[in-house]
Protein backbone atom coordinates (compact mmCIF):
# COMPACT_ATOMS: atom_id res chain seq x y z
CA UNK A 1 0.00 0.00 0.00
CA UNK A 2 2.77 2.02 0.86
CA UNK A 3 5.08 1.06 -2.38
CA UNK A 4 1.82 2.21 -4.00
CA UNK A 5 1.56 5.74 -2.43
CA UNK A 6 5.06 6.50 -3.36
CA UNK A 7 4.70 5.43 -6.88
CA UNK A 8 2.00 8.09 -7.62
CA UNK A 9 3.78 10.85 -5.86
CA UNK A 10 7.02 10.16 -8.32
CA UNK A 11 4.63 9.96 -10.76
CA UNK A 12 2.73 13.41 -9.67
CA UNK A 13 6.47 15.16 -9.26
CA UNK A 14 7.38 14.27 -12.55
CA UNK A 15 4.22 15.87 -14.43
CA UNK A 16 4.36 18.90 -12.07
CA UNK A 17 8.47 18.96 -13.24
CA UNK A 18 7.30 17.86 -16.89
CA UNK A 19 5.15 21.02 -16.45
CA UNK A 20 7.80 23.46 -14.69
CA UNK A 21 10.22 22.66 -17.63
CA UNK A 22 7.09 23.31 -20.02
CA UNK A 23 6.33 26.88 -18.43
CA UNK A 24 9.79 27.82 -17.56
CA UNK A 25 10.64 27.56 -21.51
CA UNK A 26 12.79 24.56 -22.21
CA UNK A 27 16.33 25.21 -24.26
CA UNK A 28 15.98 29.01 -24.77
CA UNK A 29 14.51 29.11 -21.65
CA UNK A 30 15.89 29.27 -17.95
CA UNK A 31 17.38 26.18 -18.43
CA UNK A 32 19.34 27.80 -21.11
CA UNK A 33 22.66 27.11 -19.49
CA UNK A 34 21.92 23.65 -17.73
CA UNK A 35 21.19 22.49 -21.76
CA UNK A 36 24.29 24.24 -22.81
CA UNK A 37 26.73 22.43 -20.73
CA UNK A 38 25.30 18.89 -21.03
CA UNK A 39 25.55 19.58 -25.14
CA UNK A 40 29.20 20.79 -24.64
CA UNK A 41 30.86 17.13 -24.78
CA UNK A 42 27.71 15.16 -26.14
CA UNK A 43 28.11 17.68 -29.37
CA UNK A 44 30.86 16.46 -30.88
CA UNK A 45 29.96 12.90 -29.90
CA UNK A 46 27.02 13.17 -31.58
CA UNK A 47 28.67 15.21 -34.49
CA UNK A 48 30.89 11.87 -34.94
CA UNK A 49 28.23 9.77 -34.55
CA UNK A 50 26.20 11.62 -37.16
CA UNK A 51 29.01 11.74 -39.75
CA UNK A 52 30.07 8.04 -39.34
CA UNK A 53 26.35 7.08 -40.13
CA UNK A 54 26.07 9.67 -43.12
CA UNK A 55 29.59 8.39 -44.31
CA UNK A 56 28.21 4.53 -43.75
CA UNK A 57 24.95 5.59 -46.17
CA UNK A 58 26.81 7.69 -48.55
CA UNK A 59 29.06 4.72 -48.87
CA UNK A 60 26.42 2.92 -49.63
CA UNK A 61 24.95 4.76 -52.17
CA UNK A 62 28.45 5.21 -53.42
CA UNK A 63 28.79 1.99 -53.85
CA UNK A 64 25.69 1.99 -56.45
CA UNK A 65 27.32 4.91 -57.64
CA UNK A 66 30.43 3.74 -58.76
CA UNK A 67 29.14 0.77 -60.28
CA UNK A 68 26.26 2.78 -62.54
CA UNK A 69 29.18 5.16 -63.52
CA UNK A 70 31.45 2.14 -64.03
CA UNK A 71 28.87 1.08 -66.63
CA UNK A 72 27.80 5.35 -67.83
CA UNK A 73 31.81 4.83 -68.37
CA UNK A 74 31.86 2.13 -70.47
CA UNK A 75 28.98 3.04 -72.39
CA UNK A 76 30.43 6.04 -73.11
CA UNK A 77 33.70 4.69 -73.93
CA UNK A 78 32.17 3.01 -76.62
CA UNK A 79 30.25 5.30 -77.67
CA UNK A 80 33.60 7.41 -78.23
CA UNK A 81 34.80 4.74 -79.80
CA UNK A 82 32.47 4.33 -82.54
CA UNK A 83 32.73 8.40 -82.69
CA UNK A 84 35.94 7.92 -83.77
CA UNK A 85 35.43 5.32 -86.23
CA UNK A 86 32.69 7.66 -87.60
CA UNK A 87 34.81 10.76 -87.57
CA UNK A 88 37.52 8.43 -89.38
CA UNK A 89 34.97 7.80 -92.07
CA UNK A 90 33.67 11.24 -92.49
CA UNK A 91 37.01 12.27 -92.98
CA UNK A 92 37.64 9.86 -95.23
CA UNK A 93 34.59 10.78 -97.39
CA UNK A 94 35.64 14.44 -97.08
CA UNK A 95 38.89 13.96 -98.75
CA UNK A 96 37.06 11.49 -101.90
CA UNK A 97 34.62 14.56 -101.90
CA UNK A 98 37.66 17.44 -102.19
CA UNK A 99 39.29 15.31 -104.78
CA UNK A 100 36.69 14.52 -106.74
CA UNK A 101 35.21 18.11 -106.70
CA UNK A 102 38.90 19.16 -107.66
CA UNK A 103 38.49 16.77 -110.60
CA UNK A 104 35.37 18.03 -111.79
CA UNK A 105 36.35 21.78 -111.25
CA UNK A 106 39.67 20.50 -113.25
CA UNK A 107 36.95 19.21 -116.23
CA UNK A 108 34.74 22.16 -115.94
CA UNK A 109 38.14 24.24 -116.46
CA UNK A 110 38.93 21.71 -119.20
CA UNK A 111 36.55 20.95 -121.74
CA UNK A 112 38.35 19.59 -124.28
CA UNK A 113 39.27 16.54 -122.32
CA UNK A 114 37.33 13.83 -121.19
CA UNK A 115 37.81 12.33 -117.82
CA UNK A 116 37.08 8.69 -116.30
CA UNK A 117 37.80 8.55 -112.84
CA UNK A 118 39.32 5.38 -111.42
CA UNK A 119 40.41 3.95 -107.87
CA UNK A 120 43.60 2.54 -107.22
CA UNK A 121 43.22 -0.94 -106.45
CA UNK A 122 46.85 -2.28 -106.28
CA UNK A 123 50.11 -1.04 -106.00
CA UNK A 124 53.13 -2.53 -108.19
CA UNK A 125 54.44 -5.82 -106.23
CA UNK A 126 57.95 -5.50 -107.33
CA UNK A 127 60.01 -2.34 -105.04
CA UNK A 128 61.76 -1.55 -108.14
CA UNK A 129 58.95 -0.40 -109.94
CA UNK A 130 56.47 2.37 -109.36
CA UNK A 131 52.92 1.55 -110.98
CA UNK A 132 49.98 1.04 -109.44
CA UNK A 133 46.31 -0.52 -110.79
CA UNK A 134 43.13 0.91 -111.24
CA UNK A 135 39.97 -0.27 -111.67
CA UNK A 136 38.87 1.09 -115.21
CA UNK A 137 40.07 -0.65 -118.36
CA UNK A 138 38.98 -0.56 -121.97
CA UNK A 139 35.09 -0.97 -120.87
CA UNK A 140 35.40 2.50 -119.58
CA UNK A 141 37.92 4.05 -122.56
CA UNK A 142 41.06 3.95 -121.46
CA UNK A 143 43.58 3.23 -123.49
CA UNK A 144 47.44 2.76 -123.96
CA UNK A 145 49.30 5.71 -123.18
CA UNK A 146 46.04 8.01 -121.82
CA UNK A 147 47.48 10.40 -119.32
CA UNK A 148 46.28 10.12 -115.42
CA UNK A 149 46.03 13.18 -113.07
CA UNK A 150 44.30 14.01 -109.30
CA UNK A 151 43.37 17.01 -107.52
CA UNK A 152 46.61 18.03 -107.34
CA UNK A 153 48.58 16.97 -110.62
CA UNK A 154 50.26 14.74 -113.11
CA UNK A 155 50.50 10.94 -111.73
CA UNK A 156 51.24 9.23 -114.62
CA UNK A 157 50.54 7.62 -117.79
CA UNK A 158 48.25 4.08 -118.42
CA UNK A 159 50.76 1.97 -119.88
CA UNK A 160 48.92 -1.68 -120.00
CA UNK A 161 44.95 -1.65 -120.00
CA UNK A 162 42.89 -5.12 -119.47
CA UNK A 163 38.97 -4.74 -119.59
CA UNK A 164 37.78 -3.76 -116.26
CA UNK A 165 41.86 -2.24 -115.06
CA UNK A 166 44.67 -0.32 -116.05
CA UNK A 167 48.32 -0.31 -115.40
CA UNK A 168 49.43 3.06 -114.61
CA UNK A 169 53.24 4.28 -114.67
CA UNK A 170 53.59 6.84 -112.73
CA UNK A 171 55.98 9.74 -112.87
CA UNK A 172 58.23 8.69 -109.95
CA UNK A 173 59.20 5.82 -111.61
CA UNK A 174 62.43 5.15 -112.96
CA UNK A 175 61.59 4.41 -116.80
CA UNK A 176 59.52 7.56 -116.42
CA UNK A 177 59.82 10.41 -118.49
CA UNK A 178 57.68 13.54 -119.01
CA UNK A 179 58.49 16.88 -121.29
CA UNK A 180 58.40 19.74 -118.99
CA UNK A 181 58.27 23.66 -118.65
CA UNK A 182 58.58 25.66 -115.33
CA UNK A 183 56.09 27.83 -115.22
CA UNK A 184 58.25 31.49 -114.46
CA UNK A 185 61.33 30.70 -116.72
CA UNK A 186 59.54 28.68 -119.41
CA UNK A 187 62.81 26.53 -119.48
CA UNK A 188 61.99 23.30 -120.84
CA UNK A 189 63.33 19.86 -120.20
CA UNK A 190 62.11 16.59 -119.67
CA UNK A 191 61.36 15.31 -115.95
CA UNK A 192 62.50 11.73 -115.08
CA UNK A 193 61.54 9.43 -111.98
CA UNK A 194 63.87 8.51 -109.13
CA UNK A 195 64.16 5.15 -107.82
CA UNK A 196 64.92 6.81 -104.13
CA UNK A 197 61.77 8.82 -104.45
CA UNK A 198 61.40 12.27 -106.50
CA UNK A 199 61.47 13.93 -109.83
CA UNK A 200 64.71 15.37 -111.46
CA UNK A 201 64.48 17.76 -114.36
CA UNK A 202 66.74 17.48 -116.67
CA UNK A 203 68.20 18.76 -120.38
CA UNK A 204 67.31 22.23 -119.04
CA UNK A 205 69.44 24.55 -121.41
CA UNK A 206 72.14 26.43 -119.43
CA UNK A 207 71.03 30.16 -120.44
CA UNK A 208 67.39 29.28 -118.48
CA UNK A 209 67.76 31.02 -115.25
CA UNK A 210 66.14 28.74 -112.63
CA UNK A 211 65.27 29.12 -109.05
CA UNK A 212 64.33 27.32 -106.61
CA UNK A 213 60.42 27.11 -106.31
CA UNK A 214 59.32 26.98 -109.44
CA UNK A 215 56.65 25.06 -110.73
CA UNK A 216 57.12 22.44 -113.27
CA UNK A 217 54.98 22.14 -115.65
CA UNK A 218 53.99 19.30 -118.68
CA UNK A 219 54.56 21.11 -121.64
CA UNK A 220 52.56 19.46 -124.07
CA UNK A 221 55.05 18.75 -126.42
CA UNK A 222 55.45 15.15 -127.71
CA UNK A 223 51.67 15.05 -127.52
CA UNK A 224 51.76 12.54 -124.46
CA UNK A 225 50.32 14.46 -122.01
CA UNK A 226 47.80 17.83 -121.94
CA UNK A 227 50.10 21.15 -121.45
CA UNK A 228 50.05 22.84 -117.93
CA UNK A 229 49.42 20.05 -116.00
CA UNK A 230 51.44 20.36 -112.21
CA UNK A 231 54.11 17.87 -112.07
CA UNK A 232 56.46 19.50 -108.80
CA UNK A 233 58.01 22.39 -107.78
CA UNK A 234 62.07 22.91 -108.03
CA UNK A 235 63.96 22.52 -104.87
CA UNK A 236 67.53 22.73 -105.45
CA UNK A 237 69.59 23.31 -109.11
CA UNK A 238 72.99 21.36 -110.74
CA UNK A 239 74.41 23.94 -113.09
CA UNK A 240 77.99 22.88 -114.14
CA UNK A 241 79.92 24.94 -116.54
CA UNK A 242 81.21 22.19 -118.65
CA UNK A 243 77.53 20.63 -119.00
CA UNK A 244 75.00 21.41 -122.11
CA UNK A 245 72.46 21.33 -119.59
CA UNK A 246 71.50 22.02 -116.17
CA UNK A 247 69.55 20.08 -114.15
CA UNK A 248 66.84 20.36 -111.20
CA UNK A 249 65.51 18.27 -108.46
CA UNK A 250 61.91 18.39 -108.20
CA UNK A 251 59.56 17.89 -104.86
CA UNK A 252 56.22 16.24 -106.47
CA UNK A 253 52.89 17.47 -105.74
CA UNK A 254 51.36 14.48 -106.04
CA UNK A 255 51.95 12.23 -102.93
CA UNK A 256 52.36 9.12 -104.85
CA UNK A 257 52.30 7.01 -101.37
CA UNK A 258 48.57 7.77 -100.51
CA UNK A 259 46.81 7.62 -104.36
CA UNK A 260 43.62 6.89 -103.94
CA UNK A 261 41.34 8.59 -106.81
CA UNK A 262 42.45 9.43 -109.85
CA UNK A 263 41.10 10.54 -113.36
CA UNK A 264 42.55 9.02 -116.39
CA UNK A 265 42.50 11.93 -119.34
CA UNK A 266 40.95 9.63 -122.12
CA UNK A 267 40.76 12.28 -124.63
CA UNK A 268 42.69 15.93 -125.17
CA UNK A 269 43.38 18.25 -126.84
CA UNK A 270 46.97 18.16 -128.01
CA UNK A 271 49.69 21.03 -128.47
CA UNK A 272 49.28 22.60 -131.65
CA UNK A 273 52.85 21.38 -133.55
CA UNK A 274 52.08 22.89 -136.76
CA UNK A 275 53.74 25.45 -136.57
CA UNK A 276 57.12 23.77 -136.01
CA UNK A 277 56.00 21.54 -139.07
CA UNK A 278 56.20 24.42 -141.05
CA UNK A 279 59.82 25.37 -139.99
CA UNK A 280 60.95 22.12 -140.31
CA UNK A 281 59.81 22.29 -143.60
CA UNK A 282 61.74 25.29 -144.56
CA UNK A 283 65.15 23.92 -142.97
CA UNK A 284 64.45 20.67 -144.87
CA UNK A 285 64.29 23.20 -148.29
CA UNK A 286 67.44 24.99 -146.81
CA UNK A 287 65.19 28.06 -146.52
CA UNK A 288 65.59 30.82 -143.24
CA UNK B 1 50.73 -28.00 -101.26
CA UNK B 2 47.35 -29.09 -103.22
CA UNK B 3 45.92 -26.67 -105.88
CA UNK B 4 43.37 -25.95 -103.97
CA UNK B 5 45.30 -24.67 -101.10
CA UNK B 6 48.49 -23.22 -102.47
CA UNK B 7 46.50 -21.28 -105.14
CA UNK B 8 44.38 -19.04 -102.87
CA UNK B 9 47.11 -18.61 -100.83
CA UNK B 10 49.30 -16.91 -103.36
CA UNK B 11 46.66 -14.92 -104.23
CA UNK B 12 46.10 -13.74 -101.11
CA UNK B 13 49.80 -13.40 -100.55
CA UNK B 14 50.54 -11.46 -103.80
CA UNK B 15 46.92 -9.17 -102.83
CA UNK B 16 48.74 -8.38 -99.56
CA UNK B 17 52.00 -7.65 -101.70
CA UNK B 18 50.13 -5.08 -103.84
CA UNK B 19 47.98 -3.38 -101.45
CA UNK B 20 49.39 -3.61 -97.98
CA UNK B 21 53.05 -4.06 -97.75
CA UNK B 22 53.80 -1.04 -99.79
CA UNK B 23 52.72 0.90 -97.10
CA UNK B 24 55.04 -0.44 -94.78
CA UNK B 25 58.13 0.26 -97.31
CA UNK B 26 61.00 1.38 -95.01
CA UNK B 27 63.89 3.03 -96.96
CA UNK B 28 61.90 1.71 -99.76
CA UNK B 29 62.50 -1.95 -99.27
CA UNK B 30 59.51 -4.23 -98.64
CA UNK B 31 58.73 -7.91 -97.59
CA UNK B 32 58.76 -9.96 -100.00
CA UNK B 33 55.91 -12.56 -98.99
CA UNK B 34 55.49 -14.67 -101.64
CA UNK B 35 59.52 -14.93 -102.11
CA UNK B 36 59.55 -16.46 -98.31
CA UNK B 37 56.72 -18.34 -98.83
CA UNK B 38 58.17 -20.03 -101.85
CA UNK B 39 61.85 -20.73 -100.39
CA UNK B 40 60.54 -22.10 -97.14
CA UNK B 41 58.47 -24.53 -99.21
CA UNK B 42 61.29 -25.66 -101.18
CA UNK B 43 63.57 -26.33 -98.22
CA UNK B 44 60.80 -28.44 -96.78
CA UNK B 45 60.20 -30.24 -99.75
CA UNK B 46 62.40 -32.74 -101.28
CA UNK B 47 60.64 -32.87 -104.35
CA UNK B 48 59.77 -30.49 -107.51
CA UNK B 49 56.99 -28.79 -105.19
CA UNK B 50 58.88 -25.66 -104.81
CA UNK B 51 60.03 -25.04 -108.30
CA UNK B 52 55.74 -25.18 -109.07
CA UNK B 53 54.83 -22.72 -106.83
CA UNK B 54 57.94 -20.43 -107.61
CA UNK B 55 56.52 -20.24 -110.76
CA UNK B 56 53.00 -19.89 -109.41
CA UNK B 57 53.88 -17.23 -107.47
CA UNK B 58 56.05 -15.44 -109.82
CA UNK B 59 53.03 -15.09 -112.58
CA UNK B 60 50.74 -13.97 -109.59
CA UNK B 61 53.40 -11.44 -108.67
CA UNK B 62 53.98 -9.84 -112.16
CA UNK B 63 49.69 -10.31 -112.50
CA UNK B 64 50.32 -7.08 -109.99
CA UNK B 65 53.04 -5.56 -111.39
CA UNK B 66 54.04 -3.57 -114.31
CA UNK B 67 57.04 -5.41 -114.92
CA UNK B 68 56.65 -8.46 -117.96
CA UNK B 69 54.63 -11.58 -116.98
CA UNK B 70 56.76 -14.24 -116.32
CA UNK B 71 59.88 -12.38 -115.04
CA UNK B 72 59.59 -13.28 -111.43
CA UNK B 73 58.89 -16.46 -112.10
CA UNK B 74 62.03 -16.46 -114.43
CA UNK B 75 64.28 -15.35 -111.31
CA UNK B 76 62.60 -17.47 -108.50
CA UNK B 77 62.43 -21.14 -110.35
CA UNK B 78 66.00 -21.03 -110.28
CA UNK B 79 66.65 -20.05 -106.84
CA UNK B 80 64.04 -23.06 -106.23
CA UNK B 81 65.93 -25.55 -107.07
CA UNK B 82 69.13 -24.46 -105.91
CA UNK B 83 67.65 -25.03 -102.09
CA UNK B 84 65.70 -28.13 -103.12
CA UNK B 85 69.13 -29.77 -104.28
CA UNK B 86 69.93 -29.82 -100.68
CA UNK B 87 68.52 -32.31 -98.74
CA UNK B 88 65.81 -30.81 -96.36
CA UNK B 89 66.94 -32.50 -92.92
CA UNK B 90 70.27 -29.88 -93.56
CA UNK B 91 67.75 -26.80 -92.96
CA UNK B 92 65.53 -28.49 -90.16
CA UNK B 93 68.99 -29.03 -88.15
CA UNK B 94 69.99 -25.99 -88.07
CA UNK B 95 68.19 -22.33 -87.57
CA UNK B 96 71.07 -20.44 -88.65
CA UNK B 97 71.73 -22.43 -91.92
CA UNK B 98 68.02 -21.49 -92.55
CA UNK B 99 68.06 -17.77 -92.21
CA UNK B 100 71.30 -17.86 -94.51
CA UNK B 101 69.65 -20.12 -97.01
CA UNK B 102 66.43 -17.66 -97.24
CA UNK B 103 68.52 -14.30 -97.14
CA UNK B 104 70.47 -15.85 -99.67
CA UNK B 105 67.61 -17.06 -101.86
CA UNK B 106 66.07 -14.01 -101.57
CA UNK B 107 69.02 -11.70 -102.73
CA UNK B 108 69.36 -14.19 -105.51
CA UNK B 109 65.89 -13.58 -106.08
CA UNK B 110 66.42 -9.92 -106.29
CA UNK B 111 69.85 -9.91 -108.23
CA UNK B 112 68.27 -12.17 -111.25
CA UNK B 113 64.77 -10.00 -111.18
CA UNK B 114 67.05 -6.89 -111.70
CA UNK B 115 69.22 -8.47 -114.32
CA UNK B 116 65.99 -9.87 -116.18
CA UNK B 117 64.52 -6.18 -115.77
CA UNK B 118 67.29 -4.35 -117.21
CA UNK B 119 67.77 -6.82 -119.95
CA UNK B 120 63.99 -7.40 -121.17
CA UNK B 121 62.90 -4.16 -120.92
CA UNK B 122 64.13 -0.17 -120.77
CA UNK B 123 64.69 -0.24 -117.17
CA UNK B 124 66.92 2.84 -116.43
CA UNK B 125 68.14 2.37 -112.71
CA UNK B 126 71.56 2.18 -112.39
CA UNK B 127 72.24 -0.91 -110.62
CA UNK B 128 74.06 0.23 -107.19
CA UNK B 129 70.86 2.60 -106.63
CA UNK B 130 68.84 -0.26 -106.99
CA UNK B 131 70.93 -2.11 -104.66
CA UNK B 132 70.61 0.53 -101.97
CA UNK B 133 67.26 1.65 -102.63
CA UNK B 134 65.50 -1.24 -102.85
CA UNK B 135 67.12 -4.88 -102.77
CA UNK B 136 69.11 -4.26 -99.81
CA UNK B 137 66.41 -3.01 -97.76
CA UNK B 138 64.01 -6.06 -98.99
CA UNK B 139 66.88 -8.00 -98.07
CA UNK B 140 67.14 -7.23 -94.71
CA UNK B 141 63.34 -7.25 -94.42
CA UNK B 142 63.14 -10.90 -95.71
CA UNK B 143 65.66 -12.04 -93.47
CA UNK B 144 64.02 -10.40 -90.72
CA UNK B 145 60.65 -12.17 -91.58
CA UNK B 146 62.55 -15.32 -92.51
CA UNK B 147 62.47 -17.84 -89.73
CA UNK B 148 58.74 -16.87 -88.66
CA UNK B 149 57.70 -17.34 -92.36
CA UNK B 150 60.03 -20.93 -91.93
CA UNK B 151 58.40 -21.81 -89.00
CA UNK B 152 54.62 -21.11 -89.95
CA UNK B 153 55.27 -23.21 -93.30
CA UNK B 154 56.73 -25.98 -91.65
CA UNK B 155 54.13 -26.45 -89.15
CA UNK B 156 51.95 -26.44 -92.10
CA UNK B 157 54.53 -29.02 -94.33
CA UNK B 158 54.77 -31.57 -91.28
CA UNK B 159 50.46 -31.62 -91.06
CA UNK B 160 50.09 -32.13 -94.91
CA UNK B 161 52.77 -34.23 -95.29
CA UNK B 162 53.36 -36.24 -92.21
CA UNK B 163 56.10 -38.36 -91.35
CA UNK B 164 56.64 -42.27 -92.01
CA UNK B 165 57.67 -44.20 -89.38
CA UNK B 166 58.73 -47.73 -89.70
CA UNK B 167 57.43 -50.84 -86.56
Amino acid sequence: MRREQNRLLTLGILIIAALGVLVVGGRSGGFRPLVTAVMAPLSPVARLMSDGSESVIALEEEGEDIATLRERNRELERIVAELQVEIVRLREIEQDYYRLSELVNYAAEHPDQDLVTARVVARDTSGYLRWIIINRGTRDGVQVGNPVINEVGLVGRVESVAANAAWVRLAIDPASAVNARLQNTQAEGTVIGLLQGGLRMELIPQEALVETGDLALTSGLGGGFPPDIVIGQVTSVRQQQAALFQEADIRPMVDYERLKIVSVITAFEPIDTTIFQDVIEQEEQGGP
Amino acid sequence: MSLQLGIPLFVLSALLQATVLPFWRVFGGQPDLIVLLVLAWASLDPGQEGMVWAFVGGLFLDLLSGAPIGISSLSLVPVAYLIGVTEAQVYRSNVLLTLVMMTGGALAYHVGYMILLRFLTDYPAAWSEAFRYVTLPSVVFDAILALPVVYLIRRWYDRLHPRRVAI
